[in-house]
């Protein structure tokens, strides 16, 4: 098990919950919200190193749940999931100062080595 | 709306003053004209707007089955040393459920580019992407009628300045102009590049005939290509019918965006 502390955040319900059972079968600990003001009160009890977020979400959007992080905790690092066919809000999220963006749908082994670039382990 | 603006912007210099007389015609003609233009820059921003978020709805849905599938090949593997009959056929279900999934994500990738088009009513293209894009697109179509349509690459930089709807459109028609007289087992190749310092794209052609001289000029009779020729023409194009082994669409008249080269 790694001794990582990641949130995954998308209002997509199946996606995420499923990538997060891909992610413990790697021994990797995630928790899971499909809410971005949900994702900001679990960050206030254990504020995680990594937070992967998506950028279209009903409610609080990713780039506004961006915002707060940065503000409220700029040691956590933030990498963007993008849907959309161009990289625009990827780079519009790389201007912001989110570690890295991806595109979805993901491979996973992408997703688990920006993480682990995130927290440091190269 | 933005649309409006946007058209505003890089139309009315090309008009010129509207409220004077234009190239002989009377400035009614020419509000008249403009007011169409605006609706349907706003009829195909509309379509295109719907046409990109179910794109992205689709690949919301494409990235649950991949998740999905993934998560079974994760659990078939747990299961790897453990009797389970059926395993290989599971396995091998999977797999293709994956190819598919990536399948369907170029396919929604570039539906969704397509759609994006008339975001601007005129803004730079690169030739490389549109043939790359207009070829995703259409190889069903040319499939349909046996023809393998395929790009080759250039890494020359070609971007025109123009009208990214008229640009597909005017491809489009060449192309299925071609492929709708061409025979069964027919390939085509979509290339960008520049000829005669002007930026062009070239159509060659293979078929399995002797006369590709015959098919040529079938192509060149039918009513797909006149219009695609009009079409080119209304871009600032010409048509070129004596290429050996094709066609090319030679923007000569077109601004080309020199930054980008």
């Amino acid at each position: 098990m790694q001794d990582w502390n990641v949130i995954l955040v998308d209002d997509e319900e199946e996606f995420v919950s499923t990538l997060a059972e891909r992610l413990r079968l790697r021994g990797i600990p995630v928790r899971v919200t499909t809410d971005g003001e949900e994702a900001l009160r679990m960050m206030e009890t254990d504020p995680p190193q990594v937070v992967v977020l998506d950028v279209l979400m009903p409610g609080l959007g990713g780039l506004e749940v961006l915002k707060r992080i940065q503000a409220d905790y700029p040691e956590v690092k933030v990498i963007l999931l993008t849907g959309q066919g161009s990289t625009w809000d990827g780079i519009q999220g790389m201007r912001m100062g989110v570690f890295d963006y991806l595109m979805k749908p993901l491979n996973i082994d992408d997703l688990i080595g920006k993480i682990r670039e995130a927290v440091g382990g190269g | 709306m933005a649309v409006d603006r946007v058209w505003r912007a890089s139309v009315e210099p090309l008009l010129g003053d509207l409220d004077g007389e234009q190239g002989g015609c009377p400035a009614p003609f020419f509000e008249r004209e403009q007011k169409m233009n605006q609706t349907t820059a706003r009829e195909l921003a509309f379509f295109g707007r719907i046409t990109a978020g179910f794109t992205h709805e689709i690949k919301n849905i494409l990235a649950i089955i991949k998740e999905s599938s993934g998560l079974m090949e994760d659990l078939l593997s747990l299961t790897k040393d453990e009797p389970f009959p059926h395993w290989e056929r599971f396995s091998h279900r999977v797999e293709v459920i994956k190819q598919q999934v990536q399948r369907g994500v170029e396919l929604a990738t570039h539906l969704n580019r397509f759609a994006h088009s008339p975001d601007e009513p005129v803004s730079p293209i690169d030739l490389n992407d549109l043939t790359d894009q207009l070829v995703r697109l259409s190889e069903r179509f040319a499939r349909l009628k046996e023809v393998g349509l395929t790009r080759s690459g250039s890494n020359a930089s070609i971007v025109l300045v123009t009208s990214p709807v008229a640009l597909q459109m005017t491809v489009f028609l060449l192309l299925e102009s071609c492929w709708n007289q061409m025979p069964a087992g027919s390939a085509m190749e979509l290339r960008a590049e520049w000829r005669e310092r002007h930026p062009c794209l070239l159509v060659r052609m293979t078929v399995p005939v002797d006369d590709l001289g015959a098919v040529k000029q079938h192509i060149a009779t039918s009513e797909g290509f006149t219009v695609a020729r009009q079409s080119a023409h209304e871009l600032g194009g010409q048509m070129l019918d004596d290429i050996p082994d094709g066609f090319a669409l030679l923007f000569t008249e077109t601004r080309v965006d020199q930054q980008a080269g």
